[in-house]
């Protein structure tokens, strides 16, 4: 066998475990419980799990895709190293100041996310730089070797450095640093021209922050495993999964670990994009639906969606990440009746503990799985392996007592009001990633997948006008498959803001050729070859006088006057797409200038598989079930995944159970397997 | 109710997506730093009666007045059968349901198989509508004329044909009209999207399921309400507040609340508040209502969706001719100095009622300050800076208030520092907590902030509108007041100048540092309660001193 890449992503319940093999493009996946306290020792159990799975030699193994949530978990919670911060005199309440809007309107009980810095670690120092990067106060020596000294009293393992102006002209954030480095050597220093190099000081300020606090942490991970796995493979590159659909090497992960903060459904996004490659689908809706969130990604024309505008926990991130609208609404919502009697479901989840009702531990709010199992869509003995046995009698009592009776409904039509609003929660934010964006459902398939997806996928695309659902093989899993995929990626950024005639190839082609040099030194110390670099350019463009940038593609090769032409005739293009309107005769600004460069790793495309025997396939059972448009029960054929060869076609309504997940097709709705083992589900009008 | 209580749920939370999506086309394509920036704009979606039904997360001043200014476009200007296909309807007038000029209501029908099903606002606060002085806040209005360009409903779009003229005629009479146009230009393309959105909804559920939820939407809502109001005691409750002076005469203003609870309703009645003022200080009937919805809905439950059926529990005696329902030709642009006042002294007299759910005062006013230049060179071009400054918080019955935190009526972003550097010859020197100004208490007031701008053009001026100098942030059951707040100009250099908190045309030179100091928030419970932790870590992050933890918390309890 020749080079295999192993991918694993260890999440709070499950790790999933990716075995490719690159010759032949084939793909092992697993699942396996993970284990608590000891990410390190757990990442090892599951090499050591893939390896067996996939009757793999360690020493074939060259490439370990790592996805961890170590990062996202300590912000979650709270739980992240105590961290200093250096910025301008007389600033320091910026990042708790924040941009002091609330987001609810009404509730006076609300909080604000404690900063990441509290204030007795927050030092000011005395330095200016202005807005057009003049340097009106250097920093002095004494005074700041004055704060490191308290910086180091403080405790602190990590000090942030962010100062007005800084993405201007850094000079005196990286001589501050330096000095820090120097002085500190125990303490871990991230400034933020290394980190954001963009307007507004808050965002800026809050990713430089997440990011010094994170290094500690990651540092000692990352020192853990690099020993303990190169025992297991002693000729695996080892590589870390980011937020922005891209890999990074240990010493990159090392110094930018903010860059991991929302790498988890990453991972799903990237494998939809692959799906979409194989199957020449263009435009994907990712709705990765788990126990008590959904995650939403867009792929247009083959292209993920990005942002700069992500948060985690209501702190700004302000670099480039897979745009992934995560709402409350999973399969553990709960569903409750408000004062007036009228009917919600979630936020608020059971969680896996005590989990739904029919879970039978101690649950008694009903969810959206247990109204899923009263209507027949989930079979009580085959849910999560048969691991877990559900109680169908406990979750039809609880969902005739909390929501049937006081709605004089009856149990069937309260369950089904249940997953109608649940479905209606996600059609909300279906639509925020795809209609309100400009793109037009009509053209999309939608790609469902995680634990609950494929039971409301659907019913979900019908209402939202998205006429196909594809489910892949292994829902469950599927967002493992995204990590073997990623090629290396370093993202940089300078803002500098250029006024309509001053936006000219002189002006501009030095920031792209400044930030490609530093791009491709990036990628040359994480090994990449050069044949293997590929520089992508974007801009953040917007009207003179807008705040707000609209992100726009510039072809590589020479910046000359008609590349920049076009540039802005594409901006008007974009603005006219996403927002119903533009202004070809006004001032465009140019704001920033983006290089995403990507050390390609060259995944082979998944494979079609074998050809089965097509056509119509027996059920093996037939059961009851609930549907809405049947305004009742309907003798509903089941069938096994396993069994569905590529070209089987399935009339609804039906289930299709896999150990992993069901998939519900609704009365009237068809269903067929392609040549890559998915299911296409043809939703009618 | 007419509808299931499912479809209804689906077809609410759908509405409520709408006016969001509204809200993020403005956002998006604003020009003016005080809609892109600070946040300042509402949309909304209505029923044809102009009842308000679902709104976006913006300012709640704006949204609990918008069905006023509708519903009285809709007696009086334009009928329902004036309104077609492709029209936007504007006005700002406040005494036609709106509250001061800057702010630019836009509306828009709905129609489906012929029939008006819905119409989709928005409301933008403007850089400037003209008038006196730059921003249009005339700090010495002392009529509404003298505020800027007026607007009686009118027709902007015409059968989706603009009315160019109209855009001429306000062009022609305010400064900085290029943001003003873009402003109204994203206002107008966030109604086009309200629009798809609800047409949407009605071809899935029909013109008349679609109307049968709004109407039971607003059933709802009011029921809800009304069940808590219930759950009060009935009874007659008191909160007096002031407002430091209107600017022009040093008198404080009285508002005087007297809500009564009784029969699932509220009342709340303002006689006793003091008499309109020849000053650019007083509210319309609809300022007053919008804040009045606001403080009792806040109060009684958040959770309610706000929309036509909150204010029916709710009525409202307002003599005309006071500060809280002025009759014309009075000068309203600073009516949020009453409105913010209106919320706190509601607060003080349900605080004998539910004292586990209002606050202590909070900072109690918009702090809004207008910087302008005249630019320099000879391609010299002048510019305006609309911004406000919030303050701290009022504490809560189980924890302190929050430090520099947009509270009550409005609910405004900061500007970015840098942005503001780039665009306008200004130079920040300071943007830090001012210890000690929240109120001492078993919690502690939010802290106020200090914000200093260093001048960088040739000459100009600036324009405030702040309060709360002289009448401090009360406290509640023992807690200390809030701070007061304070203007200052050249605080460090070698004779510094206090300044009054409402400003006409002051003028500034290169050089020249304006300060401004915000209100602390008031304390709630006895000092003497505070768990010892709390003032540690208080002390330890300099939101205290030492000497004030001494005064306020005694010597014992501040010694580490």
């Amino acid at each position: 066998m020749g080079a295999v890449r192993i991918g694993i992503d260890i999440g709070g319940t499950f790790t999933d475990i990716t075995v490719l093999d690159e010759a032949t493009g084939r793909l092992a996946i697993a699942k396996v419980p993970s284990r608590r306290g000891d990410p390190a020792g757990a990442l090892v159990d599951a090499v050591r799990r893939g390896l067996e799975l996939a009757k793999v030699a360690p020493g074939d193994v060259t490439l370990l895709v790592h996805g961890t949530t170590i990062v996202t978990n300590a912000v979650l919670e709270n739980k992240l190293p105590k961290t200093a911060l250096l910025t301008t005199e007389g600033f320091r309440d910026i990042l708790e100041i924040g941009r002091h809007f609330r987001p609810d309107m009404y509730d006076l009980q609300q909080d604000k996310a404690p900063p990441v810095v509290p204030r007795d670690r927050r030092f000011g120092v005395a330095e200016r730089t202005t807005a057009t990067g003049e340097v009106i106060r250097e920093p002095e020596r004494q005074e700041v070797q004055r704060l490191l000294a308290q910086v180091k009293e403080s405790g602190a393992e990590a000090l942030a450095i962010c100062f007005l102006n800084s993405f201007v002209n850094p000079a005196n954030e990286a001589k501050v640093r330096d000095w820090a480095r120097a002085e500190l050597p125990g303490i871990h220093v991230s400034a933020s021209c290394e980190v954001c190099r963009e307007i507004r000081e808050y965002e800026r300020m809050s990713t430089v922050a997440l990011n010094a606090a994170a290094m500690p942490l990651v540092a000692r991970y990352l020192s853990e495993i690099a020993g303990r796995v190169g025992a297991v493979l002693p000729n695996a590159k080892v590589l870390l999964m980011q937020s922005s659909g891209g890999s990074l090497t240990v010493g990159a992960a090392q110094n930018y670990p903010v860059r991991m903060l929302t790498s988890g459904p990453a991972g799903g996004a990237l494998a939809v994009q692959r799906i979409g490659k194989a199957t020449a689908y263009d435009n994907l809706l990712g709705v990765d639906m788990g126990g008590t969130s959904t995650d939403i990604s867009l792929i247009h024309r083959g292209e993920l969606r990005m942002t700069t505008e992500g948060a985690v926990a209501g702190r700004p991130v302000k670099l480039p990440m897979i745009e992934i609208n995560t709402i409350g609404a999973g399969a553990g919502s709960i569903a409750w009746l408000d004062s007036a009697g009228g009917l919600h479901v979630g936020p608020m989840s059971a969680g896996a503990d005590p989990g739904p009702v029919a879970y039978g531990r101690g649950g008694t709010e009903p969810t959206v799985t247990d109204a899923n199992l009263v209507l027949g869509r989930l079979h009580p003995d085959r849910f999560a392996s048969g691991d877990i046995r559900l109680d169908r009698e406990a979750a039809r009592r609880a969902i005739a007592e909390r929501v049937g009776a006081p709605l004089k409904l009856s149990v069937e039509q309260a369950a089904a009001g249940i997953i109608r609003i649940a479905n209606a929660n996600m059609e909300r934010a279906v639509r925020v990633s795809s209609a309100e964006k400009g793109y037009d459902p009509r053209s999309i398939t939608l790609v469902a997948f995680g634990g609950a997806g494929p039971m409301h996928a659907a019913a979900l695309a019908q209402a939202a006008r998205i006429p196909s659902v594809l489910v892949p093989e292994q829902p469950g899993v599927f967002s493992a498959v995204g990590l073997v995929m990623a090629d290396i990626r370093h993202d940089a950024v300078q803002t500098r803001v250029l006024r309509g005639a001053a936006i000219t190839p002189a002006a501009v082609a030095p920031l792209y050729a400044a930030l490609e040099a530093e791009a491709d030194a990036a990628l040359a110390e994480d090994g990449v070859p050069r044949a293997k670099r590929l520089l992508q350019r974007t801009a953040d463009l917007r009207y003179a006088g807008q705040a707000y940038e609209v992100n726009v593609a510039l072809p590589a090769g020479t910046l000359d006057a008609a590349a920049v032409a076009a540039l802005v005739l594409r901006f008007h293009d974009r603005h006219l797409q996403s927002f119903a309107h533009n202004h070809p005769d006004k001032a465009v600004e140019f704001v920033s200038a983006r290089i995403a460069a990507l050390g390609l790793m060259s995944a082979p495309p998944i494979q079609p598989r074998a050809k089965a025997n097509g056509g119509a396939v027996v059920p093996k059972e037939r059961r009851q079930v609930y549907f809405d448009e049947a305004a009742g029960y309907v003798a509903t054929a089941v069938y096994d995944r396993e069994r569905l060869g590529p070209g089987a076609t399935i009339a609804g309504p039906a289930i299709v159970e896999q150990i992993d997940t069901t998939t519900v097709i609704h009365p009237g709705q068809k269903a067929r397997v392609d040549d890559f083992g998915n299911l296409l589900i043809a939703i009618g009008s | 109710m007419r509808v299931d209580p499912i479809t209804l749920e689906v077809v609410n939370n759908a509405l409520v997506g709408v006016a969001e999506q509204m809200a993020a086309t403005i956002l998006r394509t604003s020009y003016s730093t005080v809609i892109r920036e600070m946040l300042d704009y509402s949309t909304a979606v209505f029923d044809p009666e102009g009842r308000i039904i679902a709104q976006s997360c913006r300012i709640p001043i704006h949204l609990n007045s918008m069905s006023r200014s509708l519903r009285t476009t809709l007696d009086q200007s334009f009928p329902k059968i004036e309104w077609h296909e492709g029209d936007i309807i504007i006005t700002n007038d406040p005494y036609r349901g709106g509250q001061h000029l800057p702010d630019i209501q836009t509306f828009l029908p709905v129609f489906a198989g012929g029939e008006m099903v819905a119409i989709c606002g928005t409301l933008g606060h403007h850089l400037d509508v003209g008038g006196m002085r730059p921003g249009s806040y005339a700090g010495d209005a002392v009529e509404i004329y003298q505020e800027g360009l007026r607007i009686p409903p009118i027709k902007l779009f015409e059968a989706g044909k603009l009315n160019q003229r109209l855009f001429d005629l306000i062009e022609a009479n305010i400064r900085q009209p290029e943001q003003t146009i873009g402003d109204l230009r994203a206002q107008a393309a966030a109604l086009e999207i309200g629009r798809a959105g609800v047409l949407d909804l009605v071809e899935r559920y029909g013109a008349e399921g679609f109307r049968d939820c709004m109407l039971d939407a607003v059933d709802i809502s009011e029921s809800r309400l009304r069940e808590r109001i219930r759950e009060l005691p009935e009874g007659t409750f008191e909160g007096v507040y002031y407002v430091d002076d209107d600017g022009v005469v040093d008198e404080p203003i009285r508002i005087a609340t007297r809500i009564t609870i009784k029969d699932g309703g509220i009342h709340v009645d303002f006689t006793g508040t003091d008499r309109q003022r020849r000053a650019p200080i007083n509210a319309t009937i609809s300022s007053c209502e919008s804040a009045t919805y606001f403080a009792i809905l806040s109060i009684l439950d958040p959770t309610i969706p706000a929309n036509y059926g909150v204010y029916r529990p709710i009525t409202i005696t307002a003599p005309a001719g006071t500060v809280v329902n002025a009759n014309p030709p009075a000068p309203v642009v600073g009516r949020n100095a009453i409105t913010h006042t209106i919320v706190n002294a509601l607060m003080m007299a349900l605080s004998k009622v539910v004292p586990e759910r209002i606050t202590a005062a909070y900072y109690g006013m918009s702090n809004v300050y207008i910087l302008s230049g005249e630019g320099e060179g000879a391609d010299r071009r002048g510019w305006i800076l609309f911004d406000i400054e919030v303050g701290g918080g009022g504490a809560r019955a189980t924890k302190d208030g929050l430090d520099c935190y947009s509270q009550g009526i409005h609910n405004l972003a900061n500007t970015p520092i840098e942005m503001v550097e780039l665009n306008y010859p200004l130079r920040f020197k300071r943007y830090e907590f001012i210890p000690d100004t929240g109120g001492a208490g078993r919690f502690r007031g939010g802290l106020g902030v200090r914000r200093d701008i260093e001048f960088l053009d040739e000459v100009g001026a600036v324009e405030t509108q702040f309060d709360k100098f002289k009448v401090a942030p009360f406290g509640l059951f023992g807690g200390g007041s809030g701070k007061t707040g304070r203007l200052v100009l050249n605080p460090d250099g070698p004779a510094p100048r206090e300044l009054a908190s409402k400003n006409v045309n002051l003028r500034l030179h290169r050089g020249d540092v304006l300060s401004m100091w915000t209100q602390g928030g008031g304390g709630y419970g006895a000092p003497a309660e505070r768990a010892q932790e709390a003032i540690q870590r208080d002390l330890r992050e300099e939101k205290i001193g030492r000497a004030a933890a001494r005064a306020d918390y005694g010597h014992a309890r501040a010694a580490e």
